[in-house]
């Protein structure tokens, strides 16, 4: 399933299916968009998370990064007020402590390769590299998301490793 | 939604759990009534062996202590970060307690865990 070279397309929408599939299950409600005029395919989950008695609202998504070949993770998060978190913010609110060298240089905010406004994204350099160490992933987006999800305060249930 | 919730439809390892309270049960022998879940951590990429591959770890402990626990078993760098997965394929969340894990993804009565190493995450 894993090239040497890059994750293809079609390995990234069948694992985006079968992971759409369990979260229907589950309720969890990731969302599988595709549009192949615009050449975009992305899973999209709009969420809230709760970090020390606030809430904020949350949209993650896992798009298909075609300059690199592999599924990129993206989101934001907004105040209840509607103004847009800082990554200093994001960086307080993780699940596990990381310095800020570390967490700067795994996320930066920068214009979405799919969405063209500002989303907080992943860096895709590691990515392939992460995914090949694991070559007998059942599901490349279930590994993908679930290195990631304690940086960002992002609870996976475990229904996603039971494939 | 509860963990014990989501696992109820596995009644496989339904069975293992009632396996494991036998066990805290009878284990009068030991001092503390801590129940112990066997952990087979196998390497996969680039990562390291073990010599010894098979732990009793106490089920209570979060899967974040097993990461700290094996960084320093294989002496890794300060900045290389350990990744533990279930079924090849889902990294659970460092603060999941290994008993939920067992529960969901233990077989034969282990939980096998397989772990690989990076230096950055993106």
């Amino acid at each position: 399933m894993i090239d040497h070279e890059f994750i293809s397309l079609e390995a990234f929408i069948s694992s985006a299916e079968s992971f759409v599939k369990i979260s229907d299950r589950i309720h969890d409600d990731w969302k599988f968009h595709r549009d192949y005029d615009k050449q975009s395919y992305y899973i999209k989950k709009d969420t809230f998370i709760k970090h020390a008695d606030e809430l904020f609202k949350a949209e993650f998504n896992i798009f298909y990064n075609l300059s690199y070949g592999v599924p990129s993770f993206s989101f934001n998060i907004w105040e209840s007020s509607g103004s847009l978190l800082s990554l200093e913010d994001i960086r307080r609110m993780s699940l596990i402590e990381i310095k800020e060298k570390d967490f700067y240089s795994v996320i930066t905010q920068q214009e979405h390769p799919v969405f063209g406004r500002p989303y907080f994204v992943m860096h895709p350099c590691q990515t392939l590299e992460l995914l090949a160490s694991l070559p007998d992933s059942k599901n490349i987006i279930v590994t993908f998301l679930s290195l990631i999800t304690p940086l960002i305060n992002l609870k996976l249930p475990l229904e996603y490793g039971l494939l | 939604m509860s963990l014990e919730n989501t696992c109820e439809e596995i009644s496989q390892s339904e069975s293992q759990v009632e396996n494991l309270r036998e066990h805290k049960e009878n284990g009068d022998t030991v001092k503390t009534d801590k129940v112990k879940v066997d952990i087979l951590l196998k390497a996969t990429g680039n990562a390291p062996i073990m010599k010894k591959k098979k732990w009793a770890v106490d089920a209570e402990k979060p899967i974040g202590w097993i990461m700290e626990f094996v960084k320093k078993y294989l002496k890794l760098e300060p900045d290389e970060k350990l990744f533990l997965y279930v079924n090849q394929t889902f990294a659970p969340s460092p603060d999941q307690v290994i008993k939920n894990l067992y529960e969901c993804f233990g077989t034969d009565g282990k939980l096998v865990l397989h772990y690989c190493k990076s230096q950055a995450w993106g």
